[in-house]
C-alpha cells in the first residue's frame, strides 16, 4: 500500500508537468484545432484586454458600468460625456455575475465611482459563466479572486485556459501584445464602449416561442446579491438596469416577472425591456444588441431616468 | 452517482482510504462498510429506490435459506418461483408496465374494441435489470445446488449492491462474486495499478469517445430527413462507437474500481468490433448478459440437445428476450430478432464456433480474408444498432430507407468536417484496442513496458487527450436506463 500511495504521489507532479508543457505546446500551435476544450483569446470579442489596460491608468470615474455585451455595446461614454459625466464601461463578453464579482473586487475601490450602473438582463442568469470566464482568464487581471472564480465555474476549458495563461505570463509570450482598435466589425471607443459597424437587423419570426418563466440559476442569484452588497458597502450609488430587447426576442422569449420581482427587492431597478418603443429594423443589429440609433435612444432614456432619480444633475 | 462526475472523483479515494486503513482489521467491517457506501452511491441518484434493492436482498436471502433447509422438491420449487416472481415482478412493473398496457390497448383497437386505461408515470430505477439478474442468479444457483446459501446477510447485501457494478454490470454470478466477500482481502499493488489503468482507459472511452460520438449521433438521428445517405451512415457509425465506448467504458471503470478493493469481476467486453462473425461478436459483447441468458434460459430450454430445430428456436428466444431486456420498446425486440437472423446461417452450417481465438492471435496483422470478415460483421452490427438507437420502428425504417435511397456519397452538411477530430479519436481507440487485443483491456499491455517513464508518459498522454477532448456535460451512461 505504501508503495502504491508513494507512486501515486510521485505520478502527480509528473502528470502536472506533462500536462502543462503539452497543453502549452498544443495551444501555442493552434488553440482551436487540437482540442474541443481549449480556448484562449487574448483580445477577445469585448476588447476586455484594452479596457483593463485603459482602466489601469484611471484612478477615478463618475460612473462605472458592469454587465455583458448588452452593457458594453449599449452604454456609450461619449453620450454621458455630453452631460459632464465620466463613464467607464467595464462590461465584457457574456459577463455573468460571477465574473462581475471578480472585476468589482479588483477595481471598485481603485476607481471609486459615484454611481454604478449594473446591467442585470435576464438571460445572464441562465449562463454557466464559461464563455465569460474564458474571456476574463484570457484578458483579465490575474488575481486570487480570478483563481477562486475558475474553481467555482469548474470547467475543463477554463482550467486549460488558466494553465495556458499562467504559462504565457511566465514565458512572456504576450508581453508585446497590443490589441487592435478595430476588429470583427467592431471599433473600441475609449471608456470601454465597443461600437458595431453593421447597422440593420432583419427580424425573423420563425424561431421557437418559449414563454415559460425564466428561472435563474441559484449561483448567479447569490453572486448578484454579493455584488450588490459590495457596491452598496463601498459607498457608491447603484442602479440596476435591464437593457432594451428587440421585439422579436421579447415576443418569443421567456416570462421575466419572477426574475424581475427578485431583482426589484435588491435595489433601484429600471427595466428598459420593451419600454422605449424601439423598432427592430431601425434600432437593433441583431435580436439582442442595439445599433448606433438604438444606443442613442437607450442612452437618452437612461440619462433621463438617472437625472429624474437625482443620481446626477444636468 | 456517475463514474464520470466530480462527486465520484471525491467519493472513490475517500472510500478507498477508509476501506484499507480504517476497516482493514476485520472482514465483517469491510463488508459492512462496502454495503453502506454502496447504498450511499445508489442513494445519491434517488434514495427512494434503495428500498427496492433492500427488499430484493431480504427476499432472496431468506428464500435461499429456506430452500436449503427443506428437502421437499415442491417447496424448493415454490421458493424459487417466489424469488423469480418478486424480482421479475418489480422489473416488470417498473420497466414493462406501460409497454404492455399500451400494446394491449392497441391490440384491442385493431379488433375494433376501444379500451381506456391511462399509463402511469413510472420512474425506472437505475440499474434494476442488472441487480435483478444478479440476485436471481443466486437463488437459481442455490436451487440447483450449485451454490451453498450464505449465512452472512451483510456479505450478501454487499454482493447485491456492490457499488462498482451495481447500476450497469457486469452482471456477476453469485458463484463468482459472493465467495470473494468471505475471503480476507489483501491489498495487491499490481492489481490496484492494473485497476487504475483500466479505470483510465474506461474513462477515456466514455468521456472522449462515447460522449463526442453522442453529439453527432444525436444530431443526425434527431433530424435524419435532413441528411444524405452517407451522413446517415456516419450517424449510425457514431452511435456504434458511442454505445461501445459508453458501455465498455463503464465496464472497464467498474472492473478497475473493483480491483482497487480486492475484487475480480468478470470480463464484459473483449474487443467485439474485431469479431469475424456474429457468433464471435456475441461472445465478445456484453459477455456477462450473454452467458447469463445461456446458463439460465438457453440451457434450461434444452440448449442444443434437441437437434437443430431446438437449437434455432432457443437461439431466437434468447435474442428476443435479450432485446426485450434492454427496454420496453419494439425497437429493442427487432434489434434482438435481427441479431438472431444474423446468427442463423452460422448455426445452420455449424460455423458458430469457428472463431474462438482473437483475430491475428499469432501474427501482427489480420489476413485479407479476416479484414473482410471483420468489416462485414461490423457493417451488420452498425445496421442493427439503428434499431437500437431509433425512437420507434417507424423512425428506424425511415432512417434505413433514407440511408440507402439518398445519395450515399454526398455530404451536404459540414458534419464530416465537424466530426473529423472525433473520427480520428475513434480510429486511435480502435488501433490501441487492436494492438492490445490479446489483453484484458485496451492498455493492459502497458504493464510490460519496463521503463516507468514511458509508462507514465502513456498514462499522462491519455489524461491529456481526456483534458483536450472530453465532453464537459456529465452525461449518464446509456445502460443506466436498462
Amino acid at each position: 500500500m505504501k508503495n502504491f500511495l508513494l507512486k501515486i504521489t510521485l505520478f502527480a507532479p509528473w502528470l502536472i508537468c506533462f500536462y502543462v508543457i503539452s497543453l502549452t505546446g498544443v495551444m501555442s500551435v493552434d488553440d482551436n484545432v487540437f482540442g474541443t476544450n481549449i480556448s484562449f483569446n487574448r483580445g477577445g470579442n469585448g476588447h476586455l484586454y484594452s479596457k483593463i489596460q485603459e482602466l489601469d491608468s484611471i484612478d477615478q470615474t463618475d460612473i462605472l458600468v458592469l454587465g455583458s455585451s448588452l452593457a458594453y455595446r449599449g452604454i456609450d461614454p461619449r453620450v454621458f460625456k455630453q452631460y459632464d459625466q465620466q463613464l467607464f464601461n467595464l462590461g465584457s463578453s457574456a459577463q455573468t455575475h460571477i465574473q462581475t464579482e471578480v472585476l468589482l473586487k479588483r477595481y471598485l475601490n481603485i476607481i471609486r465611482p459615484k454611481l454604478v450602473i449594473y446591467d442585470v438582463s435576464p438571460y445572464l442568469f441562465l449562463s454557466d459563466g464559461v464563455e465569460s470566464s474564458l474571456d476574463l482568464v484570457s484578458n483579465g487581471p490575474l488575481t486570487n479572486d480570478l483563481l477562486k472564480m475558475v474553481f467555482s465555474v469548474n470547467h475543463i476549458k477554463v482550467y486549460n485556459a488558466l494553465i495556458y495563461r499562467l504559462a504565457s505570463d511566465l514565458t512572456g509570450k504576450y508581453s508585446e501584445y497590443t490589441e487592435q482598435v478595430e476588429k470583427y466589425n467592431d471599433t473600441y471607443i475609449s471608456g470601454g464602449f465597443v461600437q458595431k459597424k453593421s447597422t440593420s437587423f432583419k427580424a425573423d419570426n420563425t424561431g421557437i416561442i418559449n414563454n415559460s418563466s425564466l428561472k435563474p440559476k441559484s449561483n448567479q442569484i447569490s453572486a448578484v446579491q454579493r455584488n450588490i452588497s459590495l457596491i452598496k458597502n463601498s459607498g457608491s450609488n447603484l442602479v440596476l438596469v435591464s437593457a432594451p430587447m428587440s421585439n422579436q426576442l421579447f415576443n418569443r422569449g421567456r416570462d421575466y416577472s419572477y426574475l424581475d420581482s427578485i431583482i426589484n427587492e435588491e435595489g433601484d431597478y429600471i427595466i428598459f425591456r420593451n419600454k422605449l418603443n424601439l423598432v427592430d429594423s431601425i434600432h437593433f443589429y441583431d435580436q439582442s444588441h442595439l445599433n448606433a440609433a438604438g444606443v442613442n435612444a437607450y442612452n437618452d432614456a437612461l440619462i433621463d431616468s438617472l437625472v429624474q432619480r437625482r443620481y446626477f444633475d444636468y | 452517482m456517475l463514474f464520470n462526475s466530480i462527486d465520484f472523483a471525491v467519493f472513490l479515494p475517500i472510500v478507498f482510504l477508509l476501506y484499507w486503513f480504517i476497516f482493514k482489521s476485520s472482514l465483517k467491517l469491510q463488508n459492512a462498510f462496502l454495503l453502506v457506501v454502496s447504498y450511499i452511491f445508489y442513494g445519491w441518484w434517488d434514495w427512494r429506490f434503495l428500498s427496492l434493492i433492500a427488499f430484493s436482498t431480504l427476499v432472496d436471502f431468506f428464500l435461499a435459506t429456506a430452500m436449503n433447509k427443506t428437502t421437499d422438491k415442491a417447496k424448493r420449487k415454490l421458493f424459487l418461483w417466489l424469488s423469480i416472481s418478486v424480482n421479475l415482478g418489480f422489473l416488470g412493473f417498473f420497466k414493462y408496465y406501460n409497454f404492455f398496457l399500451e400494446n394491449f390497448i392497441s391490440s384491442f383497437k385493431i379488433l375494433g374494441v376501444e379500451l381506456s386505461a391511462s399509463s402511469l408515470n413510472i420512474i425506472l430505477p437505475v440499474g434494476i435489470s442488472f441487480y435483478t439478474f444478479q440476485t436471481l442468479s443466486y437463488t437459481i444457483d442455490v436451487y440447483r445446488k450449485n451454490l451453498e446459501p450464505t449465512k452472512d446477510f451483510i456479505a450478501f447485501g454487499a454482493f447485491v449492491s456492490f457499488f462498482p457494478q451495481l447500476v450497469a454490470g457486469p452482471i456477476e454470478r453469485a458463484s463468482n462474486l459472493l465467495p470473494q466477500f468471505y475471503k480476507p482481502r489483501r491489498f495487491s499493488y499490481d492489481s490496484a495499478v492494473d485497476g487504475l489503468r483500466q479505470i483510465l482507459w474506461g474513462l477515456f472511452k466514455k468521456v472522449v469517445i462515447a460522449d463526442n460520438c453522442a453529439e453527432y449521433a444525436n444530431m443526425i438521428f434527431s433530424n435524419h430527413l435532413s441528411y444524405s445517405g452517407g451522413e446517415l451512415f456516419l450517424g449510425a457509425l457514431f452511435f456504434t462507437f458511442q454505445i461501445y465506448g459508453d458501455f465498455s467504458g463503464y465496464s472497464d471503470i467498474a472492473i478497475g474500481t473493483s480491483r482497487l478493493f480486492g475484487f475480480d469481476l468478470k470480463r464484459n467486453f473483449a474487443f467485439p468490433y474485431l469479431s469475424r462473425d456474429m457468433a464471435e461478436f456475441w461472445r465478445r459483447w456484453h459477455i456477462s448478459l450473454s452467458t447469463w441468458f445461456r446458463d439460465y434460459v438457453y440451457i434450461p430450454l434444452g440448449g442444443s440437445r434437441g437437434g437443430k430445430y431446438m437449437q434455432v428456436r432457443n437461439t431466437f428466444v434468447i435474442f428476443l428476450v435479450s432485446g426485450f431486456w434492454h427496454g420496453a420498446n419494439w425497437t429493442f425486440i427487432i434489434w434482438g430478432l435481427l441479431n438472431a437472423i444474423y446468427f442463423l446461417p452460422l448455426l445452420l452450417t455449424n460455423r458458430n464456433r469457428s472463431n474462438l481465438e482473437v483475430v491475428a492471435s499469432n501474427s501482427l496483422l489480420p489476413t485479407l480474408k479476416e479484414v473482410w470478415q471483420i468489416l462485414s460483421t461490423f457493417l451488420l452490427t452498425v445496421l442493427a444498432w439503428v434499431f437500437f438507437r431509433a425512437e420507434s420502428l417507424t423512425h428506424a425504417m425511415s432512417y434505413l430507407r433514407e440511408m440507402v435511397s439518398s445519395d450515399f456519397f454526398t455530404f451536404n452538411s459540414d458534419i464530416l468536417k465537424m466530426s473529423s477530430i472525433t473520427l480520428f479519436l475513434v480510429l486511435f481507440m480502435y488501433l490501441v484496442e487492436y494492438i492490445g487485443r490479446k489483453e484484458q483491456f485496451g492498455i493492459a499491455g502497458l504493464v510490460r513496458i519496463k521503463s516507468q517513464a514511458i509508462r507514465w508518459t502513456c498514462y499522462s498522454a491519455i489524461i491529456l487527450l481526456i483534458g483536450l477532448f472530453m465532453q464537459t456535460k456529465e452525461t449518464p451512461f446509456i445502460y443506466f436506463q436498462f
